[in-house]
């Protein structure tokens, strides 16, 4: 697994590590009930406070993405599809937000809109 | 247990007061007790360690309070002050022995590892020891008892940023371990921004903060606002502000403000410096 | 008894680490300058016992006495116990300064360890410097060649109860000093020892030896001349120090920077 810290980025580091666990997990790098490190052992290797990352892990918890097994740590929970679903559509929705915020800037149509959203589709099929 | 558990603790000194100092250090963590010089950083920890005795208030480490038995205690405390006192006469060899014989759990493996690791010449005597590699000796000393609790003054003073990383990384295995604790104080705030779970300001012997780390990153932020916009806060929100003359900008209590605000990035040192200074510019 | 035991740490030798700390500090460099003090002290008491000799030889018992005494060629012996304590004090202000004090109280070292293991540092060179004197007087006997037992027991009573009496009074001070207590005890300790010694003159009841307070030279006749006077000096040295060390201990223990 793969984790990057950015002190300087002004996201709260618990976000971060929240975000990047979560991804790992919804693209498939971390597979069902593949172990995670322990909180201490995560934090101390991170070079990070043990608060922040024991946060990082409830809020994966209380999303249903990670499950502790009492004794002996935590584990990625099984794929729930919704999620994952949901997980897509919000990307995309983040991309559509952006396309919209730069169409409204430069004055772009929504008709020319769908046409370079039927460009794209013929060219990549 | 509490590791630390400091309660309402005073000292006089001619021309300087330690005031009412309440904190507690929950077991396992990492405390930065951070000040400027002279905030009474090295009197509460000589108090801590009851090289000196309180006004009044008390004191308790790993559950035991200070004035009782205290030498047994002290078996399991670990303490790194920024002069190591070890006389310049001495070699590691000697530090060795002596300490055999202060600390019951002395683990002589221990400490020689720790000596290679840091590349301590083992026969040279002590004076002829760099500022960094005395702080090293002094490092490795207080790691090789199997203590539960450690306890740094200003440990990275005069220490290149090579050495002070290497502490970074000491602390943080020290504390793999859930039943062992830090408290480290310094002025160079950058070095415990990182690693420390809790944080305490303390400025003119007052502790003007005792929290855990992240909730003072989502407590406060920092408003780069006009005169106008200034005097649009409500006024028990401001901590502080810093007048650019190009702008002002203003340390303020998130919760207190209302409506979307547009907050730039906060750091310890930065909060401290404006907690410290509080209204003025 | 349980001031003694106290001194054991329940867990760990305190006071063992003490000492190493002290022997490695500076044990080896004391024995070989002590060594060539000594040497030294020896080169000028030779010649000046050879000097001497011719002067003494004949006279007197008293006059022998006073003459000893007051010979100038004797005062390099002198020198060794404001050497020692000197030396003594140096190194507890080096172990101050170097921060080894404050690193012992904030180990499992209590500071009635710390106290007593440098008083008894104190006395181990208060020691050596009267076993050096001791050394100094039978050889001075061996060259003479004089045997009788009072001027023998007189004149080597009198050097031990002289360094006695002066290495107690300035090792004393020399720890007070270097504890860092008050200034103000060091005066304090002074007019403390002329009550002391006013006391026994009282004591022994004669009218003349209160007058000798008042002038130092009849005192130093009083005190190292007269057996009593001899014996009442080594006494009060060793109260001397066996009070300031208990006083010290109990400042130490009650310290509030």
């Amino acid at each position: 697994m793969h984790l990057f810290i950015d002190n300087r980025s002004g996201v709260p580091i618990y976000d971060q590590i929240y975000r990047q666990i979560r991804t790992a997990i919804l693209d498939g790098t971390l597979p069902e009930n593949a172990p995670l490190p322990s909180i201490r052992s995560l934090a101390k290797d991170l070079q990070i406070s043990v608060i922040t990352s024991k946060r990082a892990y409830e809020k994966l918890e209380e999303e249903g993405f990670i499950y502790t097994a009492p004794a002996r740590g935590s584990f990625v929970a099984p794929k729930n599809t919704e999620l994952v679903k949901e997980e897509n559509l919000r990307k995309m929705e983040e991309h559509i937000a952006e396309v919209v915020r730069l169409a409204k800037m430069y004055g772009v149509s929504r008709a020319e809109i769908d046409e370079m959203i039927d460009l794209e589709l013929e060219e990549t099929t | 247990m509490n590791a630390i558990k400091i309660n309402h603790l005073s000292k006089q000194y001619d021309g300087f007061r330690l005031d009412n100092v309440s904190l507690t250090l929950p077991n396992g963590m990492i405390m930065g007790l951070i000040g400027e010089n002279g905030a009474g950083k090295s009197t509460l920890i000589r108090l801590l360690m009851g090289l000196t005795k309180p006004d009044s208030g008390t004191i308790q480490l790993l559950g035991q309070d200070n004035r009782e038995n205290f030498h047994i205690t002290k078996q399991d405390i670990g303490i790194v002050f920024d002069e190591t006192g070890i006389s310049p006469e001495l070699n590691v060899r000697q530090v060795n022995s002596i300490m055999k014989d202060v600390y019951e759990k002395w683990d002589e493996k221990q400490f020689w590892e720790y000596v290679r690791k840091f590349d301590l010449p083992e026969k040279k005597r002590f004076k002829t020891f760099s500022r960094g590699m005395k702080m090293k000796l002094g490092i490795a000393m207080a790691l090789s008892h199997h203590a539960k609790l450690l306890i740094m003054d200003e440990p990275t003073n005069g220490l290149d940023p090579l050495v002070r990383d290497e502490v970074i990384r000491l602390l943080c295995d020290f504390t793999r371990d859930e039943s062992c604790s830090v408290l480290i104080s310094s002025h160079i705030v950058s070095d415990l921004e990182k690693i420390c779970d809790y944080i305490a300001f303390l400025h003119k012997g007052q502790l003007l903060i005792s929290e855990e780390k992240d909730r003072l990153y989502e407590e406060y932020g920092i408003l780069q606002c006009t005169a106008e916009e200034y005097a649009a806060l409500p006024p028990e929100s401001i901590i502080g502000k810093n007048d650019t003359h190009y702008g002002l900008e203003v340390m303020v209590k998130r919760s207190a403000v209302s409506g979307e605000h547009n907050f730039s990035s906060i750091d310890l040192e930065k909060m401290f410096v404006f907690m410290a200074r509080g209204e003025k510019t | 008894m349980t001031e003694i035991k106290a001194l054991k740490n329940e867990h760990g030798n305190g006071m063992k680490a003490l000492w190493k700390h002290d022997w490695y500090k500076s044990g080896v460099k004391l024995v070989l300058l002590t060594g060539a003090l000594c040497l030294l002290v020896l080169c000028f008491y030779g010649l000046s016992i050879y000097a001497h000799v011719g002067l003494t030889k004949g006279r007197s018992y008293s006059v022998r006495l006073s003459m000893d005494f007051y010979d100038a060629r004797m005062l390099p012996i002198w020198l060794l116990p404001l050497i020692t304590t000197w030396i003594a004090g140096k190194m507890i202000t080096d172990d101050e300064r170097c921060g080894w004090r404050k690193l012992c109280m904030a180990m499992p070292v209590t500071s009635r360890q710390y106290v007593t293991q440098k008083y008894l540092f104190g006395l181990a060179f208060m020691g050596a410097s009267m076993v050096f004197v001791l050394l100094c007087q039978i050889v001075y006997v061996v060259w003479v060649g004089v045997f009788d037992w009072r001027y023998l027991t007189m004149f080597f009573l009198r050097y031990m109860m002289v360094f006695l009496t002066v290495s107690a009074v300035f090792t004393v001070l020399a720890l007070w000093k270097s504890f860092g207590f008050a200034l103000l005890w060091e005066f304090l300790l002074l007019m403390v020892l002329p009550a002391v010694w006013l006391t026994v003159a009282g004591v022994f009841s004669a009218p003349r030896l209160t007058y000798a307070f008042f002038r130092i030279g009849d005192m130093i006749e009083w005190l190292y001349y007269k057996p009593v006077g001899i014996v009442c000096g080594g006494i009060g040295s060793v109260v001397l120090y066996v009070l300031s060390y208990l006083l010290c201990l109990k400042i130490a223990e009650s310290k509030s920077d």
